[in-house]
């Protein structure tokens, strides 16, 4: 597939080159490494930081800034940074109170992650992780700790980065985390496959096709499907993930529909649409949507639907000002 | 031949690593069935990481040339394949100390790596990773260890080729594969190619010395 590269070895540092260049005011590279910090981390509060393979944008990027991520480790693409990288993000995010690790669940994320964990450890820091889990097709119910983080993420870091901001304690930011993920499901569907820099596409979908179930690195979904009309596919994921949220009347639900890459706001848009009667149908309450393409799959087409139970402390978290180059919340909405 | 010194150990690491980086595209092929296809990047990164550290350096004994492979493995690859690969060199620093490499000090460098990645990974045979050709691999190394290394990683090899051929029959159940269970069967796994690669690269090296 054609793409507008140098050199595939140098995509990663490059692209994280020119975001700088563009945002040398807040954000800062970790030297010698592909990762990033905020500028001016704040020694009296958690600092939360992240990471994961690169091909996601704007994650891993788009999620530092003002109460939400303060660093991020980025690997190749689709891989996980190697321990090295995400040490030195945890050293150059390190503050009096610690470091959170916000990880996506695959196996070589949180593999990375547990050796760079118990590097910081033997130097002397305070560091704990958190697992994103929010993709309900990747493992049935009951096996939650099994299944992989998806564009979940996006909704996890908010609410974990404004608990930091607001001066939780480590081990009480973690909680938050966790309490956001438990009450987060997610589920994609893909219509195009995507190619990583340098290869041919991953795998084929004919043209009336498409796939459900898909993890984020273009890896095939659960089941191949013949495409349906828009209303229909939202249907088919709206009811998995309500099901599995266990979603009752009167429940308050932030929805993300996040393109994969290639799927235009007027397709995301339309998406929602369906998103809302059917919430509407439920009784259950949207308190707030977001929707664009947050976490990609390079060029992948496709949509993710996501969405968080709140209560009253997710609420009031979610409701925070926050602000990213790629993210912001101007505070509660009225 | 019964033994390598530490620079004869020391160039079938580096013809290991150019026959893994030539892999690539066959490695990403594999993955790309029912992976994300990036499995033969990783290996390239890890392997060029490598080279450059053994063109550049010397080392008193086996235990450290196979830690710095280790430790350059995982501090460049990523991935799950960086920490699970690296743990194969990295089973060295468990062992005594040594200045040549026999079939026995391989078999033993190898055990203590698959022990490493049992941990590590939780796989266990039949899971569909690296385990499968790994395990037969070391268990024929252990059954040869008081013959030459050619005969001992000649048999390793195939005992590693056939665990691959094993790995399309079962689904998978771990990394990414696992999610698409049912429809990874048939396919072989990227990672237990690799590992029969490293001991075919290390037979053809040993054999080449022979002639």
């Amino acid at each position: 597939m054609k793409k507008l590269i140098n050199n595939v070895e140098d995509v990663v540092a490059e692209s994280l080159e020119g975001f700088l260049m563009a945002n040398r005011r807040t954000h800062q590279q970790v030297a010698g490494v592909n990762g990033l910090v905020v500028n001016d981390i704040n020694k009296k509060k958690v600092s939360v930081i992240t990471g994961g393979g690169s091909g996601h944008e704007p994650v891993f990027i788009g999620l530092t800034g003002e109460g939400m991520a303060d660093g991020a480790a980025l690997g190749s693409v689709f891989a996980s940074p190697d321990p090295h990288t995400i040490l030195e993000v945890i050293k150059g995010a390190n503050t009096d109170e610690g470091v959170l690790c916000l990880v996506i669940n695959y196996a070589g994320d949180t593999m990375n992650f547990g050796v760079a964990s118990e590097l910081a450890e033997l130097e002397g820091i305070n560091v704990a992780t958190a697992l994103v889990t929010d993709d309900v097709a990747s493992a049935p119910k009951g096996q939650e700790e099994e299944r992989r983080g998806i564009a979940g993420l996006l909704l996890v870091t908010k609410v974990t980065g404004a608990a930091a901001q607001e001066g939780y304690t480590l081990t009480e930011t973690k909680q938050v985390a966790e309490k956001a993920n438990e009450n987060i499901r997610s589920l994609s569907v893909a219509l195009t496959p995507c190619s990583l820099p340098g290869s041919k596409a991953n795998f084929t979908i004919e043209e009336d096709a498409y796939e459900f179930g898909m993890g984020i690195h273009g890896e095939p979904g659960i089941q191949k499907k013949k495409l349906q009309a828009a209303d229909k596919i939202v249907e088919e994921m709206v009811t998995v993930i309500a099901d599995d949220l266990e979603l009752q009347e009167a429940d308050e639900v932030v929805v993300l529909v996040n393109g994969t890459g290639a799927t235009s706001l007027l397709e995301l848009n339309i998406v929602h649409r369906q998103v809302g009667k059917l919430m509407e149908n439920k009784g259950v309450v949207i308190y707030d949507s977001i929707i664009g393409s947050h976490c990609t799959s390079l060029e992948m087409a496709g949509v993710s639907i996501s969405m968080l139970r709140l209560d009253a402390e997710l609420k009031r978290l979610y409701n925070a000002p926050a602000y990213t180059p790629y993210f912001y919340k101007r505070g509660e909405q009225t | 031949m019964k033994q390598l010194n530490i620079q004869e150990t020391q160039n079938m690491l580096l013809f290991m690593a150019e026959r893994l980086m030539a892999s690539k595209e066959l490695l990403c092929e594999i993955d790309g069935k029912v992976g994300d296809g990036d499995h033969g990047f990783g290996i390239e990164r890890g392997f060029k990481a490598v080279k450059a550290m053994l063109e550049e350096n010397t080392y008193a004994t086996i235990n450290e040339l196979f830690k710095a492979s280790g430790m350059t493995m995982l501090h460049s690859m990523g991935g799950a394949s960086g920490v699970i690969f690296s743990q194969l060199f990295l089973g060295a620093a468990a062992i005594p100390e040594e200045e040549k490499l026999t079939s026995e000090i391989l078999a033993q460098v190898m055990r203590k790596g698959l022990e490493k990645i049992k941990a590590t990974g939780k796989a266990q045979l039949g899971d569909k990773t690296m385990i499968d050709a790994l395990e037969p691999a070391v268990l024929e190394l252990e059954q040869e260890s008081s013959g030459s290394l050619e005969e001992a990683t000649g048999k390793a090899m195939l005992a590693a080729e056939n665990g691959v051929e094993k790995t399309k029959e079962y689904p998978a159940k771990f990394g990414r594969a696992k999610f698409v269970y049912e429809r990874s069967i048939g396919v072989q796994d990227a990672g237990a190619t690799t590992v029969f690669l490293m001991f075919e690269a290390m037979h053809t090296y040993i054999s080449q010395q022979n002639e």
